[in-house]
């Protein structure tokens, strides 16, 4: 190692330049995330108000509001979450207590990472040709659900793998000592004490799938159901994200540069809240285990 | 790895995992409690588990198969005389060797896009990996407690605003201020402004990685170096840095990886040009590069976004923007697989 | 526990999944012609309660594939169908009339292009407002992808088949077309004359050849340049006769008089305009 062995003056003036440099760094991505925060909440701010939250969108006229698209992103989220879960805690489990340490768990775990990297233009344009045209479901809230599914899958089947992982082996060891079955000790034992970590994880993959846009263009359609609420699975089903993108692109509202300021602000708002019940969840796990 | 120290409760041999629950049982029927009844029946919803969670795990295998198969399915139909072609069957160096983009008059050569691609992930892949590693390093090693949850938080926010909001943010306040301030008023699409916005998007990535990376590495290594009399600074620039490498190629490979997949907030701000490769060659500027990054240009994602709604169903057309998205997948599973490359060379 | 909510929440998406459902006809395609097909779709419902028409976007060439292929009952497009989509029966309504005009950031000084100049401007020949006398600033044309209705329409009667030059900004849709002239100095555009309307004050209209775009030109046939919305469906995959009933009923009204005089509120012209004049797109 070439390493000097007390810090001469030239590495002391590098190591302090460095030090700031670093600072300098962090710091730039704190007022990046302060000034974009509050560039999209100071243009959506005038705009934010009880009406623009719970009325129809217009399709020709300025006033309309977002109400249906609401709905849509939270049925969608749900709806993805309920197909994904299953698949994704089933899998995790595998990984975590079946699998043992071979080539199989290895190869499983290639695949999670390769669907986890997916491009999601990739599954949008895999859940175009399966569900929208050979199943001729067209663009429809069945469509957008399954498909955005796929890219809850292995972000939830990594947490739970992970949260399993992190189970003390005593207490697993304890339950089989008492004479339980495999499968009473996952349910039991290792999936409550993994529970609030899976859980943090579900609200995040809640918050991507949220979020997400390029799947749901391309199953769901860019429009909404003209009834409220319409929990039909056939409908298209337009979500903010969706919303935001087809209102700048399309433009034939004249005040699609209002509406879109909105919906940017509301989206930033829910993603907020998301995050401080993260911390929340966070905060009461460690003083739980304290 | 959460594998825990060797407890009493595990030298007990009552407590061995596995196939001897049996006849552990029977042997101790006192181990019996209310809450954990073996009957037969219990032992049989085992076995049925184990296949349940054994068929979850192959449904996600099946689904890389499955989407490879129905991508290929229309990707390859623009080469191949098979079902779902319409049209003119291409050649494969028409279509991955010619940089001349213009579908309307039989010609779809994918180059523009596939360099676009590699070119924006790269320039965003400069700023995030060195920015991304010095942060990683920051939270791990130098950063009081209060700047480390900060920064987290930060991280994570930045991590889940969805990229259709970082591409509304690029195109009314990036581009204009970009535009206002540097260009005389040119327009500022391009290379330069989209990379930009996709390395924000990535950093959080590389950021996390890189923490995870650093604080992994074993306490004595650092002390080892700062006992030798080295700075702060040298100690992770000549000691922390190196032994973190590999993972840290990991982290930036998996950043790189999350930007040639970003379509949305890429399609708004980079002006879309097919045409760029052509536009540069006949350009007389002296300074290509400069002007090359402010040129409109198009990626394998942004084209897809734009055409795949707008082609009918069959045609050549359609069927390469298919097989762009088949290209895109491949180039996941290489970057997917070259992170094992680099983690079984760490393990060597 | 969870597992047992989960069951639950899978149960209940599946019963409503199996609901009964009312009538419908689907419509896909253009996101141009949408809003106005959309608001036809309101208005028709209000007065046939049994009916329920479900408008959705997806592009221009996605509805024609899904009307060709039986994927949807009506597909909505600004170009006309594919040779081979013609040959598989689908059949053509011209439903309303699509005028478009060139807009312009409002600096560039220029109010009128003869024929000429503009292929000239997106032809690449000529690249500085001052050669058609204007500021001295660079022209920066501003066009939509190449899939696009509205490009076909500008290459047809605008380039009159001429290539577009190679330097050129592209954008996916036409709201973003206008945030990018409304945005760069020196851009010119060419777009759906409600555009032009609904930003007047962020965009300057262009007249072509000394006219400016308006409804009352393109009736008088003193403006050239407009396309027809079309609305293909294809008979022979209209087996179910209620269905065909809302259907043919569903382009009916979008073509009575009624609703004809609705298009206009939203930038298109009524059918009859142009039915006496020879230019056809």
């Amino acid at each position: 190692m070439r390493v000097a062995l007390r810090p001469s003056p030239t590495a002391k003036i590098v190591d302090r330049v460095m030090r700031v440099v670093l600072w300098a760094i962090a710091l730039m991505f704190v007022v990046v995330l302060v000034l974009f925060v509050g560039a999209i909440l100071k243009q959506g701010w005038p705009v934010l108000n009880l009406g623009f939250l719970t009325k129809m969108p217009e399709t020709l006229d300025a006033g309309g509001g977002i109400k249906p698209q609401i709905f849509n992103s939270l049925y969608l989220v749900a709806l993805s979450l309920a197909l994904s879960l299953p698949v994704g805690l089933g899998a995790g489990v595998y990984m975590a207590e079946y699998a043992g340490k071979g080539r199989a768990l290895n190869f499983l775990r290639l695949c999670i990472e390769t669907l986890a990297a997916t491009p999601s233009i990739v599954l949008a344009l895999f859940g175009m040709i399966v569900f929208v045209q050979t199943l001729g479901w067209s663009f429809s809230i069945r469509s957008g659900a399954l498909t955005l599914a796929l890219l809850n899958i292995p972000v939830i089947t990594r947490v739970t793998e992970l949260s399993l992982l992190a189970v003390p082996r005593e207490l697993k060891e304890a339950s089989y000592g008492l004479g339980a079955t495999k499968l009473q000790t996952i349910l039991k034992v290792a999936l409550p004490y993994a529970a609030t970590g899976i859980l943090t994880g579900l609200v995040l993959t809640a918050g991507r799938a949220f979020g997400e846009s390029a799947i749901l263009v391309f199953t769901a359609g860019t429009n909404a159901s003209a009834q409220f609420p319409d929990f039909r699975l056939t409908v298209p089903g337009e979500t903010l994200s969706v919303h935001l993108w087809y209102v700048t692109s399309d433009g034939t509202l004249p005040d699609a540069r209002e509406i879109a300021a909105g919906t940017a602000a509301v989206m930033i708002l829910v993603l907020l809240s998301l995050n401080m019940l993260v911390r929340l969840v966070d905060r009461t796990i460690r003083r739980r285990t304290r | 790895m959460p594998d825990a120290p060797e407890t009493a409760l595990i030298a007990a041999p009552a407590c061995r995992v596995g196939d001897s629950a049996d006849s552990r049982v029977e042997a101790n029927p006192s181990a019996r409690t209310p809450t954990f009844r073996q009957s037969r029946a219990h032992r049989l919803m085992d076995r049925w588990a184990n296949l349940a969670f054994l068929a979850c795990s192959l449904l996600v295998v099946g689904l890389i198969g499955g989407i490879l198969f129905f991508l290929a399915s229309r990707g390859l139909a623009a080469f191949l005389p098979m079902a779902g072609n319409t049209g003119r069957t291409l050649a494969f160096s028409e279509v991955f060797l010619s940089a001349d983009w213009a579908p309307s008059s039989d010609r779809f050569g994918i180059l523009p896009f596939i360099a676009g691609s590699l070119g924006v992930t790269g320039l965003a892949l400069l700023i995030a990996a060195p920015t991304g590693t010095l942060t990683g390093v920051f939270i791990a090693k130098l950063a009081p407690a209060w700047m480390r949850d900060l920064m987290r938080q930060v991280m994570d926010l930045l991590v889940g605003i969805p990229s259709v909001v970082y591409g509304i943010f690029g195109l009314t306040v990036v581009l204009p201020l970009v535009s206002r301030t540097w260009l005389g008023e040119a327009p500022a699409s391009g290379f330069a402004v989209s990379a930009v916005i996709l390395a924000v998007m990535i950093v959080p990535t590389i950021v996390s990685l890189s923490t995870d990376a650093f604080e992994s590495l074993p306490s004595s290594l650092d002390e080892g170096a700062q006992a030798l009399g080295s700075s702060r600074w040298q100690a992770i620039w000549h000691v922390l840095i190196p032994a973190a490498r590999p993972r840290l190629i990991t982290a930036a490979v998996l950043g790189l990886g999350r930007a040639i997949g970003e379509a949305m907030a890429v399609q708004m701000v980079i002006g879309n040009n097919p045409q760029w490769i052509a536009l540069m060659r006949e350009s007389t500027d002296r300074a290509p590069f400069l002007r090359a990054l402010f040129t409109p240009a198009a990626t394998l994602t942004t084209e897809l976004v734009q055409e795949l709604p707008n082609t009918p169903a069959g045609s050549p057309w359609n069927n390469v923007l298919f097989a762009m998205g088949l290209l895109l997948y491949l180039m996941t599973m290489v970057l997917i697989l070259a992170t094992r490359r680099l983690g079984h060379r760490k393990e060597a | 526990m969870q597992i047992r909510f989960l069951a639950q929440t899978i149960l209940a998406g599946l019963l409503l999944a199996t609901a009964a459902q009312a009538q419908t006809v689907t419509v896909m395609g253009s996101t141009a012609l949408g809003p106005i097909v959309k608001k036809a779709a309101e208005d028709f419902m209000k007065s046939h309660p049994g009916v329920q028409i479900a408008v959705s976007g997806g592009g221009s060439m996605t509805g024609l594939n899904q009307v060709t292929s039986g994927g949807c009952h009506i597909g909505i497009s600004d170009v006309f169908a594919t040779p081979e989509q013609d040959k598989a029966g689908v059949k053509n309504h011209n439903i309303v009339v699509q005028p478009f005009t060139l807009i312009a950031h409002p600096g560039v000084g220029v109010k009128t292009l003869s024929a000429q100049q503009a292929e000239q401007v997106f032809t690449g020949k000529i690249s500085n407002w001052k050669e058609v006398g204007g500021r001295d600033q660079k022209i920066v044309r501003v066009i939509r992808p190449e899939s696009s209705g509205t490009r076909a329409v500008q290459k047809k009667a605008i380039l009159h088949d001429h290539d577009f030059s190679k330097d050129v900004l592209i954008q996916d849709s036409t709201g973003a077309v206008v945030t990018a002239v409304a945005t760069t100095p020196g851009a010119i555009s060419f777009v759906e004359l409600e555009h032009l309307e609904k930003n007047k004050t962020r965009i300057a209209a262009v007249a072509y050849n000394g006219v400016a775009c308006s409804n009352e030109a393109v009736k008088a046939g003193k403006y050239p340049v407009f396309s027809f919305g079309h609305a293909y469906t294809n008979p022979a995959k209209l087996a179910d006769p209620k269905v065909k009933q809302a259907v043919d009923g569903f382009l009916a009204f979008i073509l009575g008089a009624e609703f004809q005089q609705n298009v206009l509120k939203a930038g298109y012209l009524p059918v009859d305009y142009v039915k006496s004049l020879k230019t056809q797109l």
